[in-house]
């Protein structure tokens, strides 16, 4: 059932933006370990940089390790943004109202840190614009259009742009908002930012057509980005990556991943900024709700790729397979995958009464995600390893100091981020709440009075 | 009469009383047309069973080449027949709230759905064991004849308990509106029901709990027969996202046969003022996102296969794509994909009766096609123990009996369901009167807009 809170109009607009004028404690406090993480994490880089990348696992033939796990685990996050905003504004889901702007930006935060990664990668970054990009045209040098890691930056990049513009459209008639209300550098930028907003009609009009227009551009972008990020894998003749499954099976990985990431950070919002007339438990029971039917399609489209490598009775399927399930350290991490990503939250989500327990859908959500990670890495690491017959090269992967540091700082990375963006920008759209408490009437049913909403068109 | 931007329907000028006498009047009067349609699908029935004994049963067991249509047909109702209810327990759970006539019309199809079943069981008989080959069931006792038997009568069975538990409180109404006889047909059907607050908690809850079980089995059995029809079939074939392609287009075509059943209805079966723009329009946007997934789950395997170019792989795309069903493959990629593509991405077009209904047909022989293709594809492969795919089967025709066992198959799986309107409400009756308390017209600053409860 809809629920509603107590405050109208200007309170409403006050309480929404209180992050931006206020600092409690806890914010510095969070400022300060997060600067201590990404302090190592750019010693980290400049280490790896300097001695190359023999300070990592990586080696011959494992030549993909934690930082590429990392990139796909964040490209997974991103999804979450899309998948919120887009299809909920698309299907004109009510609850979806205090959930977008989090969602939107964590997309944009997250595909930067994953773009991050394969940059990191190939330990000398300042080289990569040979491969991607046609350069020296004397010499007829060209990049290799059919090779995935070409359309990989495509993707990523038109992702980038298309949701980036996404949640500038959003934005906009909050920083006009901002804008009459602030002063100094701040006025500037919202200024800057408003480009003229006056709320008028047409105005309204057309940023309710751009949203729209937006939210279905977005989405065949959105399926086609992490689609390619698997296809880096697929269109390989490794073992147990060579499968059709892939792309969507990462898509839909990744609205997993990337919904719960909402919830946790929705969660943060909620303690943080004390959000609690809008970030309600109805919101994350109708999220928890959605997860339950993303994580089981999740859990077939996994099941099917397990059951169809082992389908092929091909001996080199059959041998990673064996070590996927059956050896160490991937039986455990298979047993993580199942047990974090699946077994232990979606039984606990079909439960209105843990739906709307917050700590409850926080601590699962974080679990997913930890779940999640663990089944890139094991999605990832034993084809590679090439421990079947007839190989003269097979080989053995152990993270190195150097890579959990460039791992845990992209977290850090992320939720620094989204610290500073709240400072800026308000965490939760002001005018989608408004929006929504101006649709917002009762109607009566017999003795019942009942929430309801005026359609949207 | 139009409401910012919306058209509002006319089942809203209607009251709930009006809406039940309507939905016993549609039960009690039986049209001509009504008549003619049972008289052609009972002749039809006919002729498709005397096809299946004419045709394969007398040909024998052993050539699985002369089984292809009927595979085909089982495919075809399996994909449109046991998907059409899918499609309300889907919107049921989104909770929208334009789905309420629509739920019957698509719910309406389990009744259908013995004629599948009947198929499957002759099909079985005709099954090679899953020993020595690539099998989904790896070697288990019983496989797969046991295990595929207990999933398709686990979903037909839990198939007409959804229609049943959906039905009942139409029962209830038709009952003491129609036939108030204790010992009648209605009076048994609907048992106890009064109506009251626990019988309703109880119907929603059973309601939702049978048709997620619905759901799963049905996508359980979809990835079972894919597997054990088609993909074992084909010697080094493995693609993991087949079963949910094969579950996607089953979905699609679910949606496109509510469609077309919705058009019927609003022409002949008198449910205009109920199955009206809002219903078209809801449904033409799934069917066009369906019409992109289906070219998505395509392109996913096709680009994995054409880029590996292991030279098995090559002879699979020959096989399915290129040179054995090339023109079938054209027929399905112009009908389930480019024509929902093109006619449905215009709103104008989306929001009409006529365009979607266009291209829910079309949708509907794509799929048949397609059916057609991979049975034909799954049944003409000689030696399903080799390792590898290394010789493409030519092209296999249709004869006189393939065809008549098609239409009268389809022409019976329609003709249980015509027999089913006889005695449950399409539109359902309960579901749409309920939606009327929920829905409420207001004055909105300078415009009338429709408001919406949402209680759940």
């Amino acid at each position: 059932m809809q629920e509603r809170h107590p405050l109208k109009g200007e309170a409403i607009t006050k309480e929404l933006l209180r992050p931006l004028n206020q600092t409690p404690m806890i914010f510095w406090v969070a400022v300060i370990i997060l600067g201590g993480i990404l302090t190592a994490f750019a010693f980290a880089v400049g280490w790896m940089f300097y001695w190359g990348l023999g300070t990592t696992g990586l080696n011959t033939p494992i030549f993909w390790g934690f930082m590429i796990t990392n990139f796909v685990f964040w490209i997974g996050i991103s999804h979450a943004g899309v998948m919120i905003s887009a299809i909920l504004r698309l299907t004109q889901a009510e609850w979806r109202r205090p959930v977008t702007r989090a969602a939107e930006v964590m997309t944009i935060f997250s595909l930067l840190t994953a773009m991050l990664f394969p940059f990191l990668h190939t330990g000398r970054p300042w080289r990569t614009v040979y491969w991607v990009f046609p350069y020296d045209f004397d010499r007829g040098i060209w990049p290799d259009p059919r090779g995935p890691l070409v359309w990989d930056p495509a993707a990523v990049f038109t992702y980038l742009t298309g949701s980036t513009l996404f949640l500038y459209t959003t934005l906009i008639p909050d920083m006009a908002l901002l804008r009459d209300r602030s002063t100094g550098w701040r006025k500037t930028l919202y200024t800057i930012l408003a480009l003229g907003w006056r709320g008028n009609e047409r105005q309204w009009k057309l940023q309710l057509v751009a949203g729209i227009l937006l939210s279905a551009l977005i989405l065949p972008v959105f399926v086609s980005v992490h689609s390619i990020v698997s296809w880096d894998f697929a269109v390989s003749l490794i073992p147990v990556w060579h499968a059709s499954i892939f792309a969507p099976y990462f898509v839909i990985g990744a609205v997993h991943s990337g919904v719960s990431a909402v919830i946790t950070l929705m969660a943060l919002m909620r303690w943080l900024f004390g959000f609690h007339n809008y970030l309600r438990e109805e919101h994350f029971d109708s999220i928890g709700r959605l997860l339950v039917v993303v994580a089981t399609g999740w859990m077939w489209f996994f099941v099917l790729d397990i059951i169809f490598a082992m389908f092929t009775r091909d001996p080199r399927e059959l041998v990673v397979m064996e070590q996927r399930i059956f050896e160490w350290p991937y039986a455990m991490l298979l047993a993580f995958v199942f047990v974090f990503a699946y077994i232990i939250p979606v039984p606990v989500w079909m439960f209105q009464r843990f739906r709307r327990n917050i700590k409850i859908m926080f601590w699962t959500s974080l679990m997913v995600n930890v779940g999640m990670w663990a089944e890139r890495y094991w999605l990832i690491l034993p084809g590679l390893e090439r421990k079947f017959e007839f190989t003269f090269m097979w080989s053995w992967y152990r993270p190195s100091i150097v890579e959990l540091t460039l791992v845990f700082g992209s977290f850090a990375l992320v939720t620094f981020l989204l610290l500073l963006f709240s400072k800026i920008f308000p965490p939760v759209a002001v005018w989608e709440e408004m929006e929504g408490v101006n649709f917002a009437q009762d109607i009566q049913v017999g003795k019942r009075t009942v929430h309801a909403t005026i359609r949207e068109e | 009469m139009s409401s910012h931007g919306h058209i509002v329907p006319r089942v809203w000028s209607l009251s709930p009383r009006e809406i039940a006498a309507d939905g016993t009047r549609r039960i009690g009067e039986l049209g001509s047309l009504y008549r003619l349609g049972i008289i052609v699908a009972a002749v039809l029935a006919v002729v498709g069973i005397v096809s299946l004994i004419a045709g394969p049963l007398l040909q024998g067991y052993s050539d699985r080449a002369v089984w292809t249509y009927v595979t085909a047909v089982f495919f075809f109702l399996m994909s449109t027949v046991a998907a059409a209810p899918c499609l309300s327990v889907g919107l049921r759970l989104a909770r929208g709230h334009w789905r309420r006539p629509v739920n019957r019309v698509a719910e309406i199809w389990a009744a259908a759905l013995i004629v599948p079943a009947i198929l499957f069981f002759v099909l079985q008989g005709t099954h090679p064991s899953s020993m020595d080959r690539s099998s989904l069931w790896m070697g288990w006792p019983g496989a797969p004849w046991l295990w595929s038997s207990i999933m398709m009568i686990s979903l037909v069975a839990c198939g007409y308990a959804f229609l049943y538990i959906s039905a009942r409180p139409d029962f209830a109404i038709l009952r003491d509106q129609v036939d108030p006889n204790p010992k009648g047909f209605f009076a048994r059907m609907a048992g106890d029901w009064r109506g009251t607050i626990k019988q309703w908690a109880v119907h929603d809850r059973g309601l939702s709990y049978i048709g997620v079980f619905y759901l799963m089995l049905f996508v359980g059995t979809m990835t079972v027969i894919s597997s054990d029809f088609i993909i074992g079939m084909v010697p080094g074939y493995h693609s993991s996202i087949f079963p949910v392609y094969w579950v996607v287009t089953s979905f699609q075509a679910g949606i496109a046969l509510t469609i077309v059943t919705s058009a019927i209805l609003r022409k002949f079966g008198g449910a205009e003022k109920y199955l009206e723009l809002d219903q078209f329009w809801g449904l033409s946007k799934m069917l066009l996102a369906f019409g992109l997934l289906w070219f998505y789950f395509w392109w996913s395997e096709f680009i994995i296969t054409w880029y590996s170019r292991m030279p098995y792989e090559v002879n699979f795309l020959r096989f399915f794509f290129f040179d054995t069903y090339l023109w079938l493959f054209v027929i399905v990629i112009g009908f389930c994909f480019l024509a929902p593509l093109l006619g449905l991405m215009w709103n104008f077009v989306r929001r009409s009766y006529n365009g979607p209904t266009v291209v829910a047909v079309l949708v509907l022989l794509g799929i048949m096609a397609d059916r057609i293709r991979l049975a034909s594809i799954g049944s003409t492969v000689e030696d399903i123990y080799a390792p590898y795919f290394l010789e493409v089967p030519s092209t296999h025709y249709p004869g006189v009996f393939d065809v008549l066992l098609t239409v009268g198959f389809i022409g019976a799986a329609v003709g249980i369901v015509l027999v089913a309107m006889r005695f449950i409400a399409v539109p359902s009756i309960w579901e749409v009167t309920s939606g009327l308390w929920l829905r409420k017209m207001r004055k909105f600053k300078k415009a009338e807009v429709i408001v919406i409860g949402k209680p759940e």
